[in-house]
């Protein structure tokens, strides 16, 4: 007998069991909340908890947050069957289909434009706006490179302490009453000592982001082609002793999928190829490092590619290690466009296959 | 018993390069002609691996009984289309990137028979593996 995981990802034909009845499931899990939001807000206006009988309304905020919940049932639970009796007799394609001719506003046009031309590419534009001192495009610096980290850092420190400040409070006020729990006393120690912790990896984090100086780089074309040339302009400020410099060319494979009620992402790096490296710089206060080199990119590579739940990232990461810190890194996205040679077609002989109808195992879109 | 459907493509290997033009028949068989509701045809990519599906279509026609001039969906049916510039066919570590000729056809009481005929556009994917370009 053939069993279902319900927590796992699927593999291989992505459905278990007939499309008809899953249909039919959602449809009614979607009329169940319609339904259990009707009969709620009937009871609750018929049993008086809104309209005393013979008074004015006796208003106040928990029973217009209580009719709020009930309505919001309703219209959830009302749109859940419309959307769901629309699914039914179309296909994932034609969703597709449907959704690409949606008419977009004006001022999305230019950028729809380029994606049609490029579909599944991500846009250049946020890339290519700023210009550089030595060369074209001054490349804007991802993210997540260092401040992110900084940041949640921050915040995880912030709800850390605060969680410690009310134990460490509680374990007072048991101390000042004579009982002492000291299960909770040594509860309490390993929360002060993962927030030490936290705290100390903080600020070095913020040492290292604000010591290291800023990194630029500039390069000489936007979007790049494999096989082509390209001049790449690197400068490092700072006050700083380098043991080794390197950029190098990065491309990371990205999925996101559903795992139970989670959303995960997995980023697997399928190329790091080294451009060109520099070592035992001594970069001095005022006078950044600045290196100007002519790199190549590979062909054949795939292109940027950009879909809800896949992407294709290409980076420039500067990595460097300097000496007295942890070795740091600064990403900088670029973006790849497909090669324009070898357009060429072989027209053979017409090829026939006949391939038995199998019910369809693709998921909905 | 199911029917069938056959596809065919004018390339052989079905190898097509961006902004090539694609030639594409189609016919039904081993079905009543009265079974059959609507015929759907599409040029589509979509992804595999680790994450979700993603799905675009480039080409998509529906066809239903009365567009055609027998009433009969099940006779031959060609289409021509011009291939996009990508997403080219890709085979990642985690991201796969897959295109194919797709023919959906409904039948009565909601059932619906669908097949496939893969192809590759762009030639990425031969010379470049991903594992032999790292450091």
């Amino acid at each position: 007998m053939r069993r279902f995981r319900l927590w796992e990802k699927k593999r291989g034909h992505r459905t278990t069991g007939s499309a008809i009845w899953g249909r039919v499931g959602e449809t009614m899990f979607f009329a169940g909340i319609f339904l259990a939001g009707a009969v709620g807000t009937t009871i609750f206006v018929a049993t008086g908890l809104v309209f005393e009988e013979g008074n004015a309304p006796q208003w106040d905020w928990s029973r217009t947050i209580a009719l709020l919940v009930l309505i919001s049932l309703i219209v959830s639970g009302a749109l859940g069957v419309l959307f769901s009796v629309s699914q039914v007799g179309t296909s994932a394609e034609r969703r597709s289909a449907r959704a690409q001719r949606t008419p977009k506003l004006d001022i999305l046009l230019d950028r729809d434009s380029a994606r049609r031309a490029f579909p599944g590419l991500p846009s250049a534009e946020d890339l290519t706006n700023s210009p550089g001192v030595k060369l074209a495009y001054r490349l804007p610096m991802s993210f997540s490179s260092g401040w992110s980290l900084l940041f949640s850092l921050a915040l995880f420190c912030l709800f850390w302490h605060g969680t410690t400040a009310v134990l460490i409070g509680l374990a007072v006020r048991q101390f000042r009453a004579g009982h002492v729990d000291w299960f909770f006393v040594f509860f309490v120690g390993a929360f002060l000592f993962v927030g030490a912790w936290s705290t100390q990896f903080f600020f070095q984090q913020l040492a290292q982001a604000t010591t290291i100086g800023p990194t630029a780089l500039e390069i000489s074309d936007h979007p790049l082609y494999p096989g082509h040339n390209y001049n790449v302009y690197l400068s490092q400020s700072g006050r700083l002793l380098i043991r080794r410099l390197e950029v190098c060319l990065v491309c990371d494979e990205e999925a996101t999928y559903h795992q139970g009620t989670d959303i995960r992402t997995e980023r697997r790096r399928v190329m790091d190829q080294l451009l060109f490296a520099v070592d035992d710089i001594d970069i001095g206060p005022g006078q950044p490092f600045e290196r100007q080199d002519r790199v190549t990119m590979p062909n054949p590579v795939m292109h940027s590619f950009q879909a809800p739940h896949n992407s294709i990232q290409w980076k420039l990461l500067v990595r460097g290690e300097v000496i007295g810190w942890p070795r740091f890194e600064r990403a900088f996205p670029i973006i790849v466009y497909p090669t324009n040679s070898g357009r060429s077609v072989t027209i053979a002989a017409p090829r026939s296959f006949v391939l038995h109808g199998t019910p369809h195992q693709h998921p909905t879109v | 018993m199911e029917p069938l459907i056959s596809i065919q493509l004018f390339s052989r290997p079905p190898v097509y390069f961006p902004g090539s033009e694609m030639v594409c028949d189609y016919q039904i068989d081993a079905v009543e002609r009265d079974q059959i509701l609507s015929v759907e045809a599409s040029i589509l990519w979509y992804t595999e691996g680790k994450g979700d599906e993603d799905l675009g279509v480039h080409y998509f026609e529906r066809r239903v009984a009365s567009d055609s001039p027998e009433e009969d969906l099940r006779a031959l049916r060609r289409f021509t289309t011009l291939l996009p510039n990508s997403p080219l066919t890709y085979h990642g570590d985690i991201v796969q990137v897959y295109w194919c000729a797709r023919v959906r056809v409904f039948l009565h009481r909601g059932k619906e028979v669908a097949a496939e005929h893969p192809f590759q556009l762009g030639d990425i994917t031969t010379p470049w593996s991903p594992h032999k370009s790292r450091s």
